[in-house]
């Protein structure tokens, strides 16, 4: 049915698509990293977003994951009702929201590397998302998924994430310490991951933080969809 | 205290009504003295049995004539009015026929609607806007399309080629606007349209208008429609009247079947009542007392399918 409706170009059920993209940013990736981000952002995720502005109308977050990101600031952008206006509009308005994207982003960027606080708080930037999220959406996070905070750190190797028990420990301590994030109704996509230059970083220790996150993720009433480098592995553009 | 010594059981032993399992302690003197009461009982279970089958008979053919009423008084008055005709191809099309053509129509007026919007969104308008020209632009193109075809096919050749200007003039011009916005949408996307934008859009303006029309020039006329329903009353009446003969049958059946069962029941009993009586000495030519049952009276058999050809049949 929806991609009939897709097929003949017919209403746009439904109202706004949220999408919320968490990046590492400021001191929590390095400069190389944040660059391939903007890369990936610019090359794959705006063109996708942007195919779906004649039929549907998003309310894109982006917002920074940093050593502070619960209070981090957030940039929103609203497309233009895709039913409520002319279709030469929206062909012209997908440059602006490119641009309108990335401009956004490079001032997030700014704003992280002047206020650099050490550590990557991926859970605090999921609790903030799911407490921005007015109804069922779609969260990208773009970090490299070891999360370093007073939490936890997944960096360190002697953690031995790859039993079950370490894992169900660490997440019953974020419940006591910061609560779980609410993500109802959420899908989350994790994609940046990269071992970075980090020699600990091996495919068992990078398995395991998979295994870390959907279970993390699930516990918190969301769905983790896809896990990768590249946001192309994300099921919901 | 033992239940089988009570006085109740030892008389009704004596008495026989509890013949069933203790047969052997009477005496064979009983059996002359009183007429075993189970055959008659018998019987008078068997005509209840057949009164209530009777009784459900006549509900179910009561209910199946009311029906065949009904729809003898639709073929009759159908009859009435078309049963002269010449029946036409028309009528005999494929059963999906029928349903097949509300299908199409739909799927045409869908294609025109999309049509329509995408022509409308060069006006300027919002989607919504574009949506609600295209959806009245394809009411009047579709209805003035059908009823040409339609007004054609009755023979009013002029009339037809009036309407049908109106549709086909209103495709052309949202081709028309509909290349004009490839072409823009070609300048803001940067990439050059084909020149063949427009032929195409025409062809396909056209096309859907003559389906149309094509539609329109199928569509039955109303005593072909009257006359299908007639056929299909007709083979209705005949499947009831198919049905009700085959409940007569049946009734009947059923009925032999449980006289048939009645007797064997009570030839049963009276071999169980010989085996049961060793000193039992009845006179020779003495097999048992088979009480009369007699199964109750069914209406008479209705007429079947083949009754209505006959009176079908117009006398020569």
């Amino acid at each position: 049915m929806k991609a009939l409706l897709l097929l003949l170009t017919l209403p746009f059920l439904g109202g706004r698509q949220e999408y919320q993209i968490l990046v590492a940013l400021g001191c929590s990736a390095p400069r190389a990293l944040q660059n391939q981000y903007r890369e990936m952002l610019a090359s794959e995720v705006i063109p996708l977003l942007a195919s779906r502005l004649q039929d549907s109308s998003l309310r894109l977050y982006l917002a920074p994951v940093t050593g502070r990101s619960y209070t981090a600031p957030v940039r929103v952008i609203e497309t233009p009702d895709a039913l409520q206006s002319n279709r030469f509009q929206l062909e012209a308005y997908k440059t602006t929201f490119k641009n309108e994207v990335l401009a956004a982003f490079d001032a997030l960027r700014k704003r992280a590397s002047v206020e650099c606080s050490k550590g990557t708080e991926i859970i605090g930037a999921l609790k903030a998302a799911g407490e921005r999220a007015r109804g069922p959406g779609k969260i990208l996070v773009m970090a490299h998924g070891f999360e370093q905070s007073e939490l936890m750190n997944l960096y360190d190797y002697r953690l031995g994430l790859e039993k079950p028990e370490v894992r169900r420990k660490l997440i019953e301590r974020v419940k006591a310490k910061l609560g779980l994030p609410n993500l109802r109704g959420q899908e989350v996509c994790i994609t940046g991951l990269s071992a970075g230059y980090d020699n600990n970083a091996n495919s068992r220790l990078t398995s395991s933080i998979k295994a870390f996150w959907e279970e993390l993720i699930t516990a918190s009433g969301g769905k983790l969809v896809a896990y990768g480098f590249s946001p192309r592995v994300c099921p919901f553009w | 205290m033992n239940p089988v010594a009570t006085l109740r059981n030892i008389r009704a032993n004596f008495f026989g009504k509890r013949d069933g399992k203790a047969f052997s302690k009477k005496h064979a003197s009983l059996a002359y003295l009183t007429v075993p009461p189970f055959p008659k009982e018998l019987a008078e279970r068997y005509r209840r049995a057949l009164e209530a089958h009777l009784h459900r008979y006549q509900a179910r053919r009561a209910r199946l004539e009311d029906k065949l009423t009904q729809v003898r008084h639709l073929r009759q008055s159908l009859e009435r009015v078309v049963g002269q005709d010449e029946p036409t191809p028309e009528v005999f099309s494929h059963m999906l026929a029928f349903g097949g053509r509300y299908v199409l129509m739909g799927l045409i007026f869908g294609a025109e609607l999309v049509f329509n919007k995408l022509a409308a969104d060069t006006l300027g308008v919002n989607q919504l806007e574009a949506y609600i020209i295209g959806f009245i632009a394809t009411l009047i193109m579709f209805w003035m399309g059908h009823e040409a075809g339609n007004q054609f096919r009755k023979g009013h050749k002029v009339l037809a080629g009036i309407l049908i200007s109106v549709p086909l003039l209103t495709a052309v011009l949202f081709a028309l606007l509909r290349s004009e916005f490839t072409h823009r949408m070609a300048q803001i996307v940067g990439a050059p349209a084909s020149s063949w934008t427009l032929a195409a859009l025409i062809a396909l303006g056209v096309g859907l208008v003559a389906f149309t029309f094509f539609l329109g020039f199928k569509a039955p006329h109303e005593r072909e429609t009257l006359f299908r329903r007639y056929l299909m009353a007709r083979n209705r009446e005949k499947r009831l009247l198919g049905r009700l003969v085959f409940l007569h049958r049946q009734a009947r059946r059923v009925q032999d079947y449980a006289i048939a069962r009645y007797r064997e029941e009570v030839a049963a009993y009276w071999r169980g009542f010989a085996r049961a009586w060793p000193d039992w000495d009845p006179a020779p030519e003495f097999v048992g007392a088979l009480p009369p049952l007699e199964a109750p009276k069914l209406p008479p058999e209705p007429p079947g399918p083949e009754s209505l050809d006959e009176s079908a049949k117009i006398p020569a």
